[in-house]
C-alpha cells in the first residue's frame, strides 16, 4: 500500500502526564520528528478544558495520571461525552505491561499504546501508522458523523471482503454498528466469526453481550464465568455478569459479583454508582452509602459529576437516620454546581424530605415550594426516584393533587416497571391513601394496557388509520413508555405495509425506535419492530 | 512479631522501580541525541544499547517471575507482521548508529494480520536482535512468512553462527552463562510456548545458515 506522507508540523498534539519531566521529554520526542503544535496538561480535568477550547489531532496520554485516575477512564469519559471526534487519535503511554491486559478487553480501546521506554523513531512510526489507519477509515467515520449507520454498515461489509491488516478492526466496528442498530443476530455472527479465528477477549465479551440482549441469560452467564475465570482482570465482564444475574433475579449474587469488581478497581465511578443502586435495591444500606460516598467524593474533582449522585447519597443517609449528614451532602450539591437549576431542584426535593423527618416543618415546606417553583419554570428532566421523592414531599404537606399527578405521570410512562408500580403504591400507602392510590396506579396501568389493546384491535379490524391515531397520540402523551412508543412504531409500519409508502410515517416510526433503543437496547419488542422497519425499507426499495 | 521478608515481592517491586528509572534515563538520552552534538552518535547509540539491554533483561525477569507463578497470559490481538517487523527494525537501528545494516524481508506468504502478544514477542525478538548485534559482521536480516498453521519470524545475522553446544542445548531451562544469552533464549522459548492456538503452541528454533550466520527462528500458532 502506498503510504501517504504525514505532515507532522500541522498536527495539534495534547500531552497528558502528571509528571513534569515526562511531559517535557515527550514534547522533545515529538519535536524530534517535526511536531511543533504541542500543548500539555497535568490532569484529566485540565486536559478536558483544553479539549473543549479547541480540537486536537492527537492525544498522547499516560496511563497513570497520578491523582488516582487512569488514562483508560479518561478515554472512556471523553469518548462517551463526545469531547473528541472519531478521527482524533488517542495513544496511551504506559510503563507497565498491566495496561496490555486492560486494553485487550475494553469496549473503548485507544488507537494504540506504547510501553515506556521507547525511542522517537518508534513513536513516529506508530503515529504514522495510526494516521494511515484513520485515513483508511475516514469514509466510514464521515458516514457515521452524518448519522448514516446503514451506509456505514454496508461500506464496512464491503471492506471485510478483502483481507487487509485492518480486517479485524473493521469486523469489530461492523459488529458495533450492528449493535447500534439493534441487529443483535448480525452482530453475534460477526463476533463469532472473530472468535473462530481466535478467541480474543473483546469478541467473547461481544458474544456475551449479544446473548444478554437476546435474553439468553443462562448462556451469557456461563460464557462470562468462563471469561472471568481465564482473565480475572476483565472488569467489564463483571459488570455484565452482575446485570445478567439480576435479570435472573439472583440479586445477592449480582451484588457479590459487582463487589469483586469494585474492590479491584475502586476508582471507576460508573461501577460504584451501579453498586450503590444495586445495594439499595437489595436493602443493603451500608454498602449503598459507601458506594455513593465514593461517587460523590470522587466527583468533587471530576468534570463529570452529577446532581443525582448527591441525591442518591442523601437518600441513603436519610434511610440510615443520618439527617445532618444528608443535609451536608445537599449543601455540598448546591455549592458544587454553583446553584444550577438542576442541582437546586434536586437539593430542594431531598431537603424537604429530610426537614420533614426531623420535624422542621417550616423548612420542609419552604424547600418543597422552591422545588415545585423550579420545576415549573425550568424544564428539568427529573430522574424517576427524584420524582417519587417529590411526590412524597407533596403528600407530606397536603399537596395531594400535585403528588397524584406526579405519580400518575410516572406510572403512565413506566406502566410495565414492576419496581416503579410497587414504589408508587407504597408511596400512596405511606400517605394513608393506600386504597385510593392503588386504584389510581392500577387505573393508570389499565388505561395504558387498554390503549395498547385498542390500538392493536383497531389494526386487526382493519382500521389502520384509527390504530395509528390512537397509538401516536398515546406516544406523545407518554414519551417514556417504551411499549407504547414501540406499538406506535409498529402501527405506523403496518400502515406502510398495507396502505403503501408514507415517508412521514417511516420517519416517526424510526424516531420511536431510536428513542426506545437509547433507553433500553434490550427491550424485547425492539427486535421485532426494528425487523419490521427493515423489511419495509426493503419492500419499498428505500434506503433507511 | 515481624512479618518475614517476602524477597520475591521485594525483588519484583525493585525491578519495577529500576525499570521506570531506566525509562527516564532513555528519554534523557533522546533529548541529548536531539542536540546533535557532532561525534557523539556512536557513544549515544552505545548508551542506548546498554539501556535497552538492561530494560529487556528486567522485563524478562518480570515476565519469568509471572510465568513461575502461573500468571503469564499473553494478551492476544491482531497485528500486522509487516508493521511489527518495521518497528523492530527501527528499534534495532537506534542501537547501532549505522554500524550494522538491518533489513526486512517479507515473504509472499506473509499474512496481512496474525494474532499474537505484540509486546512479549517484541521482547523475545529484541533479545535475538541484541545477540545478533553483538555477533553480526555487517548485516542483520529480519524475515516473516506463514508456513502451514504458523507465523514464522527469523532474525538472521552474518556472524560466525551459534556454537555447536548451544544448538544442541535444550531451551526449556535457563542456561547459566556469564556472557548472558542463556536467560534470553529461555525467555523467548517460554514466551513462544505461552502462545497457544487450538492444540498448537509456539516454539523457538536455533540454526546456522548455509553461509554460517546464526538464525533465530520463532514459530507462532
Amino acid at each position: 500500500m502506498a503510504l501517504m506522507e504525514i505532515n507532522f508540523p500541522e498536527k495539534r498534539v495534547l500531552i497528558i502526564d502528571d509528571h513534569p519531566g515526562m511531559r517535557s521529554s515527550m514534547r522533545a520526542i515529538l519535536n524530534g520528528f517535526g511536531v511543533v503544535l504541542v500543548e500539555m496538561a497535568s490532569t484529566a480535568n485540565e486536559a478536558i478544558r483544553r479539549l473543549q477550547a479547541k480540537p486536537f489531532d492527537v492525544i498522547v496520554c499516560d496511563y497513570f495520571l497520578g491523582d488516582g485516575s487512569d488514562g483508560q477512564q479518561f478515554l472512556e469519559q471523553i469518548r462517551r461525552n463526545n469531547l473528541i471526534s472519531l478521527s482524533t487519535i488517542f495513544v496511551m503511554v504506559t510503563a507497565e505491561r498491566v495496561y496490555e491486559k486492560v486494553v485487550s478487553a475494553v469496549e473503548l480501546a485507544p488507537d494504540d499504546y506504547l510501553i515506556k521506554p521507547f525511542s522517537g523513531e518508534v513513536m513516529r512510526s506508530r503515529l504514522e501508522r495510526v494516521m494511515q489507519k484513520k485515513l483508511a477509515f475516514a469514509p466510514i467515520y464521515q458516514l457515521l458523523e452524518n448519522g448514516k449507520l446503514a451506509e456505514a454498515t454496508q461500506l464496512c461489509t464491503e471492506l471485510t471482503k478483502h483481507s487487509s491488516k485492518y480486517t479485524i478492526d473493521i469486523l469489530r466496528l461492523l459488529a458495533e454498528l450492528y449493535v447500534a442498530q439493534g441487529k443483535f443476530d448480525e452482530a453475534q455472527e460477526i463476533y463469532q466469526q472473530v472468535v473462530n479465528l481466535r478467541a480474543v477477549p473483546w469478541a467473547r465479551m461481544g458474544l456475551a453481550t449479544m446473548l444478554h440482549f437476546q435474553n439468553r441469560h443462562q448462556e451469557a452467564e456461563e460464557l462470562l464465568e468462563e471469561i472471568i475465570d481465564e482473565a480475572p482482570e476483565y472488569m467489564a465482564a463483571y459488570d455484565l455478569l452482575s446485570k445478567v444475574c439480576e435479570s435472573q433475579d439472583k440479586n445477592e449474587r449480582a451484588q457479590q459479583v459487582l463487589e469483586r469488581a469494585v474492590a479491584a478497581s475502586p476508582l471507576t465511578m460508573h461501577r460504584q454508582k451501579d453498586m450503590g443502586q444495586l445495594a439499595m435495591r437489595n436493602g443493603d444500606m451500608e454498602a449503598a452509602e459507601k458506594a455513593f460516598e465514593n461517587v460523590v467524593a470522587r466527583g468533587k474533582t471530576s468534570f463529570f459529576r452529577m446532581a443525582e449522585d448527591y441525591a442518591n447519597l442523601s437518600r441513603v443517609q436519610m434511610e440510615l437516620g443520618k439527617h445532618n449528614e444528608a443535609l451536608n451532602t445537599l449543601r455540598d450539591a448546591r455549592t458544587s454546581f454553583n446553584g444550577s437549576a438542576e442541582a437546586t431542584f434536586t437539593a430542594s426535593v431531598m431537603e424537604s424530605l429530610v426537614h420533614q423527618k426531623t420535624g422542621n416543618v417550616e423548612a420542609s415546606v419552604k424547600a418543597l415550594t422552591s422545588a415545585l417553583e423550579i420545576q415549573k419554570t425550568h424544564s428539568i428532566k427529573s430522574q424517576e426516584d427524584l420524582s417519587l421523592d417529590l411526590a412524597k414531599a407533596c403528600f407530606a404537606h397536603g399537596k395531594d393533587d400535585e403528588a397524584k399527578s406526579l405519580i400518575e405521570n410516572l406510572v403512565l410512562n413506566n406502566h410495565d416497571s414492576v419496581t416503579l408500580i410497587q414504589k408508587a403504591k407504597q408511596l400512596f400507602h405511606e400517605a394513608g391513601m393506600g386504597e385510593e392510590g392503588a386504584a389510581i396506579v392500577d387505573g393508570s396501568v389499565k388505561a395504558v394496557i387498554q390503549l395498547n389493546n385498542q390500538g392493536v384491535l383497531k389494526a386487526k379490524q382493519g382500521d389502520l388509520d384509527g390504530s395509528v391515531q390512537l397509538l401516536t397520540e398515546a406516544a406523545e402523551k407518554m414519551p417514556g413508555n417504551l411499549q407504547i412508543i414501540l406499538n406506535a412504531a409498529q402501527a405506523l409500519l403496518v400502515h406502510i405495509d398495507k396502505r403503501g409508502w408514507n415517508e412521514d410515517y417511516m420517519k416517526s416510526a424510526l424516531h420511536y425506535i431510536q428513542v426506545a433503543r437509547s433507553k433500553s437496547a434490550a427491550h424485547p419488542k425492539l427486535l421485532s419492530v426494528n425487523k419490521l422497519a427493515q423489511d419495509m425499507t426493503k419492500k419499498y426499495g428505500v434506503a433507511a | 512479631m515481624t512479618t518475614p521478608l517476602d524477597l520475591n515481592a521485594l525483588a519484583a517491586s525493585s525491578i519495577h522501580e529500576v525499570k521506570n528509572l531506566l525509562g527516564q534515563l532513555t528519554l534523557s538520552l533522546e533529548e541529548i541525541a536531539q542536540i546533535q552534538c557532532p561525534g557523539t552518535e556512536q557513544q549515544i547509540a552505545g548508551a542506548r544499547f546498554a539501556c535497552s539491554r538492561i530494560v529487556d533483561r528486567l522485563t524478562e525477569m518480570l515476565v519469568l517471575y509471572k510465568l513461575d507463578g502461573g500468571h503469564l497470559h499473553p494478551s492476544i490481538a491482531a497485528h500486522s507482521p509487516a508493521d511489527f517487523l518495521e518497528d523492530l527494525m527501527l528499534s534495532a537501528n537506534n542501537l547501532t548508529a549505522g554500524r550494522i545494516e538491518i533489513c526486512i524481508q517479507l515473504e509472499t506468504t506473509a499474512p496481512d494480520f496474525w494474532f499474537f502478544d505484540r509486546d512479549l514477542i517484541e521482547s523475545a525478538l529484541m533479545n535475538a536482535v541484541h545477540n545478533a548485534l553483538s555477533h553480526a559482521r555487517s548485516r542483520i536480516l529480519l524475515t516473516t512468512e506463514q508456513s502451514g498453521e504458523y507465523l514464522i519470524f527469523r532474525v538472521i545475522d552474518d556472524g560466525a553462527g551459534y556454537p555447536a553446544d548451544l544448538l544442541q542445548a535444550p531451551l526449556n531451562a535457563p542456561r547459566v552463562s556469564n556472557q548472558g544469552g542463556g536467560l534470553g533464549l529461555f525467555f523467548a522459548h517460554s514466551v513462544a510456548r505461552a502462545h497457544q492456538n487450538k492444540d498448537r503452541s509456539g516454539k523457538v528454533q536455533l540454526e546456522n545458515t548455509t553461509s554460517g550466520g546464526a538464525a533465530f527462528i520463532l514459530y507462532l500458532p
